[in-house]
């Protein structure tokens, strides 16, 4: 319940962030960090739980509500996402940071695949050669490198929040 | 202590992994049903009232985040207050000042057309605006939206066209309460009736996700060129007429096509509006009722 609460907390700040500070920056007119996909990814990676399908659906939910695509587009991408990232976070070799990195990069190709296709349709037309060169490789890399940077963050708030459960 | 950190950490990890899969594929498959419903009520505008809902939370948060945010990456923080009142109020005479040029200049070529024509109405070109600041972009990457703080309780509308004092943004794409979403014109999903103003030129602009725009649709036989100006030209009544939208950066003219195209660069610089005007007294004409009209069979 408590990791329900802190996506509650930290998602939606997250997505307003990604909103309006992430803008100003000129570097994010190429690397389209996403805040919420890094921490939905991060959380099911290192606490790969049924309820980080809960993060993913709050996740999706507050990203669709800030974004011109239709209401669910981000929440069916972001749980298929998560998913992937749940299962390789489960296994117990999982823990080497290679894998773990091959685990971020899947989680973000499927969630961007999932997301295009979602948008295709529902009408949105692309130039589809370009896609993968200007938008795809940029804003996978961007996110999986902070997302690697940020897992023993993660890693600690998980351990913090669900100390009770493993103490008892 | 460190032992004890890893012990717990070994157990937390046991404790994951004693997660039913079948859980975590249920859970799943219940949040990617919901979300395709989601997408499908969405599809249909049965969910406005419920992003409006979601808006209501996260406006007011995103208007707090964007007011702390913004003056670190502006020049207000340096600039008195004075001087921000004063830059406001010229950039909306700019802007009307703007129009009444264009709107002169069409007169002028109208009052040519009027000494051969006779009852010729010409249009009201002035227009009530309504200024709004961006408090936010679309989250995802692939979508050209800015989000403003003014919604329906501000008299703002769907398809309400927005602009700064440079020129066309876009329109108003969907109105909640507090925040509306604008979808830029270098989105794939915008297409602006446009004229072309030395050579009168009817055109179809469209948006790409790159920054330029693509003009489509010039008859071969006129001539256009780089630098000519590009405004609304207001055919299919769901933009005002003689709002610029930029000047073109090239012409691909082949004897072989049916039309020639053009690149054009939009006048606004889209990657950072700060505060748009909405203009509040045109309401879009609705072509449908006319397009479905059925034909008499006596014709």
């Amino acid at each position: 319940m408590r990791n329900i609460i802190i996506a509650l907390l930290v998602l939606p700040l997250l997505a307003i962030l990604q909103s309006t500070l992430l803008p100003y920056f000129s570097w994010y007119s190429i690397f389209k960090l996403d805040l919420v996909l890094v921490a939905v990814l991060s959380w099911n990676l290192v606490y790969p739980n049924v309820e980080g399908m809960l993060w993913a659906l709050i996740g999706g939910l507050i990203m669709d509500s800030l974004s011109g695509a239709h209401m669910g587009t981000s929440i069916t991408a972001l749980v298929i996402a998560s998913l992937i990232a749940n299962w390789w976070g489960s296994r117990i070799w999982s823990s080497h940071i290679i894998l773990r990195i091959f685990a971020a990069v899947a989680g973000s190709t499927m969630y961007y695949l999932v997301y295009l296709l979602l948008l295709a349709t529902t009408g949105w037309s692309a130039n589809w050669t370009d896609i993968p060169i200007d938008n795809l490789l940029p804003s996978i890399a961007i996110n999986v490198m902070i997302m690697i940077l940020i897992l023993p963050i993660v890693r600690w708030l998980a351990l913090r929040t669900t100390q009770e459960g493993i103490d008892t | 202590m460190i032992s004890v950190f890893s012990k717990t950490t070994v157990q937390h990890q046991n404790d994951m992994y004693q997660n039913k899969p079948q859980r975590n594929i249920i859970l799943s498959g219940t949040i990617i049903g919901i979300g395709i419903l989601l997408l499908s009520l969405s599809y249909r505008g049965l969910l406005t009232q419920f992003k409006g809902l979601i808006s209501s939370v996260v406006t007011p948060l995103q208007v707090n985040i964007d007011s702390i945010v913004e003056p670190f990456f502006t020049d207000e923080r340096r600039a008195p207050e004075e001087l921000i009142n004063l830059n406001a109020t010229l950039t909306a005479e700019n802007a009307i000042l703007r129009s009444e040029n264009i709107r002169l200049s069409e007169t002028t070529y109208e009052r040519d057309m009027l000494a051969a024509l006779l009852n010729f109405t010409q249009l009201d070109n002035v227009h009530t605006y309504l200024t709004a600041n961006v408090i936010g972009k679309d989250t995802s990457g692939f979508l050209q939206y800015i989000i403003i703080n003014i919604g329906t309780t501000g008299g703002v509308q769907r398809d309400m066209p927005v602009v700064t004092h440079a020129g066309l943004v876009g329109i108003i794409n969907e109105a909640t309460p507090r925040a509306s979403k604008v979808l830029l014109l270098n989105s794939g999903q915008m297409a602006v009736n446009v004229k072309v103003q030395n050579s009168r030129a009817d055109g179809v602009l469209f948006g790409q996700a790159s920054k330029d725009l693509r003009l489509r649709y010039i008859a071969l036989d006129t001539t256009i060129q780089s630098g000519d100006l590009v405004f609304t030209s207001g055919l299919g009544g769901s933009l005002p007429a003689n709002i610029p939208v930029g000047a073109i950066a090239s012409v691909r003219s082949r004897a072989y096509d049916v039309f020639q195209e053009a690149e054009v660069l939009p006048l606004v610089d889209l990657d950072s509006i700060e505060i748009v005007m909405i203009i509040t007294d045109f309401t879009p004409t609705d072509l449908n009722p006319l397009l479905s009209t059925p034909i008499p069979d006596d014709l």
